[in-house]
C-alpha cells in the first residue's frame, strides 16, 4: 500500500469527519445536553487526532488534543455547550480543516495560520479550569487503586509508570507505517521516561533488507491516559508486531513472562528493563528466578491479569460496535472505475441493439425471444449502473445551514433556511459543480432579497426571513429552486441600471421576462453598496455560465414585494437514455423519450411549406412546430406520404417536430460530439444504431429555445409593423 | 540523490544528501555499504540529510554494526537536525555518536 494513497484516504476521512462535526455543532445549540450530539463531536475530534498521530502530523495532533480535552469536560457534564463555546468550536473545526488541507499538500504552515491556531488554543484552554482533566483523571485512578487493594501488593514493581515492550513487524515500513511516528504520538499523550532500542534483529549486511523493519523498543512511559488510549496508539500495527503494554505496578510475574516471551536473552533484556527505569535491579533478580514455591498465580497478579482480560473484552466489544457503525452499508468506490463500468454498459447496449436487429431479420422466434430477454436484462443493468452515480442533493443542501447561519450573523439579519426535496437524486459530477452557483444565489437572496427586520415588519411580514432550497424531478430534468420571501426584484431599478450601464438603450420595449433576465448580464448589479458578499456584478452571469456548462437552464420568477425564485434546470442522466427514433429524409434522429409528449399526424392543410407561421390548434391550444426538414435542410426524397409531428415538452413549453417517419422507442448511448461539432445548435450528441448507422440526437431544449425566441422576434416585428 | 566519490581516499567518505527514508532505502544501503569494500577509516557526513525515517535509522545502525563486526573505524559526523531529533526520540543518540560536540549546529 502506497503511503500516498493512505494519506489521501486520511484526508478524505478527515474532511468527512469535519463535516459531521460541523453538522453536530450546528445542532448542539438547539439541544445542548443531547449526549448523542456531544458524542458525535467528541468522536470526530478524537478520530482525527488519532489518525493524524499515525502520520506524524504534530500540528494537528496537538491542536485537536486541546479541543478534545475540552470536549471531554463536556462529556463528563462539567461543561456545557453555550452559544459561545459552539461558535468557538466551529472556528476550531475550520482551523483543523486548514491544517488537514496543508498536510495533504505537504505545505508548510504560514505564520498567520500558526497564530490563528494559538489564539484558538488559548481560548480553548480557558475552559479547562484549574485542576485540569489530566489531574482529575490521575486522582480518580489513585482512588480506584487504593479502594481495590488496601496497599500496593508486595509483588508488584515500584515504578508508577507504564512499560511498553515493542517488537515491530518486518513489513511495517512497507505498509507505510513508521515507528518514529508512533513514538512521537506517544509523547503527546504522556512522557517517555526511558527508552531502550532493541536492534538485535538487524541481520548482517548481506541479508539485511533495507525496506524491512527490524526495530524494537523497551519504553518506560509516564502517562495519565487510560490503558485503552495507550493501547490504541498501536492499533494499526498490532497485527504484525508484538506489542505488550504493562500498566504501573504490574506484578513481577508479568515481567517474568515478558522476559520469557521476548526473543532476546532474559538477562540481557532484563538489563534493558532496568536501563529504562522500569525495574530496579532487585526486581529484575526476582523476575529472573523461577516461580519456585510461589503460589501460582500470585494473588497480586490476579487483579492485573483479570483486569487485562476484561479490558481486552470490552475493547473488542467497542471496536466491534465502532466498525459496525462505520461499515453500515456503504462502500467507497473509485469514480474512475464507475465511469469505466458505465462505458462498458454503453457498449453492451449498442452490441445488444445489433443482436436484436439480426434476430428480427433472421425471423427465428426463439432467438427473438432470447434477445428480448437479453435486452431487458441489459436495460436493468443500465438503470442500476446509472443509479450508482446518483447521490442525494440533501448533503449539498445541508451545507447551506452553515452558510445561512454565518451570513445572517454577518448581515445582522434574522434568516432561516428551509430545505425540501433533499432526497432528490442527481449525478455525482453535477452535485459537485452545482455548489458554487447555489452558494452565490443563496448569498444574493440573503443580501439583496431579504429586507432588514424593520422593513419587513413595516411591510407586514414576519421579522425572520426565509430562504428556501427545493429540488424535484420533472420530465427528465432535475429542478433546483432557490427562493426567498424578500422584496423580490424591482423592474424599474433593473431597467434603469441596465440603461445606465449601457446594456440596453432607452425606449426599447422589453418584456418583463427580458428585464429580469438582464441580471444575468456580465457587469450587472443593482446593489447600492458592494458588500464583500455580492454586489460586484460578477455573480449572476457566472452562475448562468456554470449552469449552461452543465447543459442546464436558469430562470427567474419574480413576485415584487413578496420574493423571488431562481429556478435551475439540469439534465438528469448523461450517458444512456431511452430514445425515440425518427426519420427525416434518409437520416435518422433520436429524441430523448422522456421529452416526448405525444405523436400526431400532421393535418393535410398544413403540409404545404409555403406557410409562414407554423402553428397548429391542438385540442384548443396553440402548438408551434418546427419542420425538421427545413431545420436540417434535407432536400432528398420528395415528401409524398403523410408527415407526423412529435410533440416534445421542455420546461413547461411544448413544441411539435415535423418528421417523415416514426420508428419507435429504442435505448441508446449518447456519444459526445467532437469539439469540431460542439457548437452545432439543435444537436447534442450522436449514437450508433443496431445496423451501424449514425443517428444524431436532437437537443430538444435548444430547439424549444430557438422556437420561443423566434416567436418573440416575430411578435416584436409584427408589433412594430402594425404600429408604424 | 548525490554523493561525493572521487578518488580512493574519497571513496571512504560519504556525505548523503536529501531523504533517507523507505522510498530510497534500497539505494542508500548500497551506497552506505560501498566503503566497506575499501580499506581505511570510513567517514559519513550527515549534515545534508533532510529527512530520516526508521529505515534510514536502521541503515545507520547497520553500518555501525558492520564496522564493529569487522573491527573497522567508522565516524558518523555532523548529524543534521532531523537526524538528531530522530535519534533522541529512539534513544540512539549515544550509539550513533550524536552526543554533544559532534553534530552541526542547526542544519
Amino acid at each position: 500500500m502506497n503511503s500516498d494513497d493512505v494519506l489521501k484516504t486520511f484526508v478524505v476521512e478527515c474532511q468527512q469527519l469535519l463535516l459531521e462535526m460541523e453538522d453536530a455543532l450546528l445542532k448542539i445549540e438547539q439541544a445542548p445536553d443531547d449526549p448523542d450530539i456531544i458524542n458525535a463531536i467528541f468522536r470526530a475530534a478524537h478520530t482525527i487526532k488519532g489518525s493524524a498521530g499515525l502520520f506524524g502530523l504534530e500540528a494537528i495532533v496537538s491542536f485537536t488534543h486541546v479541543a478534545e480535552s475540552v470536549l471531554d469536560l463536556v462529556r463528563n457534564g462539567q461543561l456545557s455547550f453555550t452559544e459561545e463555546l459552539a461558535a468557538l468550536f466551529l472556528q476550531v473545526c475550520d482551523h483543523v480543516g486548514v491544517l488537514v488541507d496543508h498536510a495533504s499538500n505537504g505545505r508548510e504552515l504560514s505564520e498567520e495560520i500558526d497564530r490563528q491556531g494559538n489564539l484558538l488554543a488559548v481560548q480553548l484552554r480557558r475552559y479547562l479550569q484549574s485542576g485540569t482533566v489530566d489531574n482529575i483523571a490521575v486522582e480518580t485512578k489513585r482512588e480506584e487503586w487504593t479502594t481495590k487493594y488496601d496497599k500496593p501488593p508486595e509483588d508488584t514493581v515500584q515504578t508508577d509508570h507504564w512499560h511498553l515492550s515493542l517488537r515491530f513487524g518486518r513489513n511495517l515500513s512497507r505498509n507505510g507505517m513508521d515507528p518514529l511516528s508512533i513514538l512521537r504520538y506517544l509523547n503527546t499523550i504522556g512522557q517517555v521516561t526511558g527508552i531502550v532500542p532493541i536492534t538485535d534483529a538487524i541481520p548482517p549486511a548481506a541479508e539485511m533488507d533495507p525496506e524491512s523493519c527490524y526495530l524494537g523498543f523497551e519504553i518506560g512511559f509516564q502517562s495519565d491516559a487510560d490503558r485503552k488510549t495507550i493501547e490504541g496508539v498501536f492499533d494499526f500495527v498490532r497485527e504484525e508486531s508484538s506489542i505488550r503494554v504493562l500498566p504501573p505496578h504490574s506484578g513481577i510475574a508479568e515481567y517474568r513472562s515478558l522476559l520469557r516471551d521476548m526473543p532476546e536473552a532474559d538477562e540481557y533484556l532484563g538489563k534493558m528493563l532496568v536501563r529504562c527505569g522500569t525495574l530496579t535491579p532487585a526486581e529484575l533478580e526476582s523476575a529472573l528466578q523461577e516461580p519456585g514455591e510461589e503460589e501460582l498465580p500470585p494473588a497480586s497478579a490476579l487483579p492485573t491479569s483479570t483486569e487485562k482480560i476484561i479490558d481486552t473484552a470490552t475493547k473488542k466489544q467497542e471496536t466491534g460496535k465502532d466498525t459496525k457503525q462505520s461499515d453500515s452499508s456503504l462502500i467507497r468506490v473509485d469514480a474512475g472505475k464507475l465511469d469505466h463500468l458505465i462505458n462498458l454498459i454503453g457498449e453492451l447496449i449498442i452490441a445488444g441493439a445489433g443482436v436484436n436487429l439480426l434476430a428480427r431479420r433472421a425471423g427465428i422466434p426463439e432467438l427473438a425471444e432470447a434477445t428480448g430477454d437479453l435486452s431487458s436484462l441489459v436495460e436493468d443493468v443500465r438503470d442500476s449502473a446509472l443509479t450508482l452515480r446518483m447521490v442525494q442533493i440533501g448533503s449539498t443542501f445541508n451545507r447551506f445551514q452553515r452558510v445561512v447561519r454565518d451570513v445572517s450573523k454577518e448581515l445582522g439579519k434574522d434568516i432561516r433556511l428551509e430545505i425540501s426535496g433533499a432526497e432528490t437524486e442527481l449525478d455525482k459530477t453535477v452535485v459537485e459543480k452545482i455548489g458554487d452557483p447555489l452558494t452565490h444565489l443563496v448569498r444574493n437572496s440573503m443580501d439583496h432579497g431579504i429586507e432588514s427586520a424593520e422593513v419587513r415588519v413595516a411591510r407586514g411580514k414576519p421579522a425572520r426571513g426565509t430562504v428556501s432550497l427545493n429540488a424535484y424531478h420533472d420530465s427528465g430534468s432535475i429542478v433546483i429552486e432557490v427562493s426567498d420571501d424578500g422584496g423580490g426584484l424591482n423592474k424599474e431599478k433593473i431597467l434603469n441600471k441596465a440603461i445606465e450601464r449601457g446594456l440596453v438603450s432607452e425606449g426599447l420595449n422589453l418584456s418583463e421576462k427580458e428585464i429580469y433576465n438582464l441580471i444575468f448580464e456580465p457587469g450587472f448589479s443593482t446593489a447600492d453598496q458592494v458588500s464583500n458578499l455580492s454586489g460586484r456584478g460578477v455573480g449572476m452571469d457566472v452562475v448562468k455560465k456554470n449552469i449552461q456548462a452543465l447543459r442546464g437552464t436558469v430562470d427567474l420568477e419574480n413576485n415584487e414585494g413578496q420574493g423571488a425564485t431562481v429556478r435551475i434546470r439540469l439534465p438528469l442522466t448523461l450517458a444512456i437514455i431511452d430514445g425515440f427514433l425518427i426519420g427525416v429524409g434518409s437520416a435518422s434522429y433520436v429524441v430523448p423519450l422522456e421529452m416526448v409528449f405525444e405523436c400526431i399526424e400532421l393535418p393535410r392543410n398544413s403540409q404545404s411549406t409555403a406557410k409562414e407561421r407554423n402553428y397548429l390548434n391542438l385540442r384548443g391550444e396553440v402548438l408551434p412546430f418546427v419542420r425538421l426538414r427545413e431545420l436540417f435542410e434535407v432536400d432528398d426524397e420528395p415528401v409524398a406520404r403523410r408527415q407526423n409531428i412529435v410533440v416534445v415538452k421542455y420546461a413547461g413549453k411544448r413544441v411539435g417536430l415535423v418528421v417523415d417517419q416514426l420508428m419507435g422507442e429504442f435505448q441508446t448511448v449518447i456519444k459526445p460530439l467532437g469539439r469540431v461539432f460542439s457548437h452545432l445548435k439543435s444537436i447534442s450528441g450522436f449514437t450508433i444504431l443496431g445496423g451501424g448507422e449514425v443517428a444524431l440526437i436532437l437537443d430538444v431544449p435548444g430547439i424549444v429555445r430557438q422556437v420561443v425566441e423566434a416567436e418573440v422576434r416575430y411578435d416584436d416585428a409584427a408589433y412594430a409593423e402594425t404600429n408604424k | 540523490m548525490t554523493e561525493d566519490r572521487k578518488s580512493y581516499e574519497e571513496g571512504l567518505r560519504i556525505a548523503p544528501q536529501g531523504e533517507m527514508t523507505v522510498y530510497t532505502a534500497m539505494d542508500w544501503k548500497q551506497k552506505l555499504m560501498a566503503p566497506f569494500a575499501l580499506l581505511g577509516e570510513i567517514e559519513i557526513d550527515l549534515s545534508a540529510v533532510e529527512e530520516m525515517d526508521s529505515t534510514g535509522l536502521q541503515l545507520l545502525i547497520l553500518v555501525k554494526k558492520e564496522a564493529s563486526a569487522q573491527g573497522r573505524t567508522l565516524r558518523l559526523i555532523h548529524h543534521s537536525r532531523p537526524i538528531l531529533e530522530a535519534l533522541d526520540l529512539c534513544g540512539l543518540t549515544d550509539y550513533l555518536d550524536a552526543s554533544t560536540s559532534n553534530h552541526s549546529a542547526g542544519a
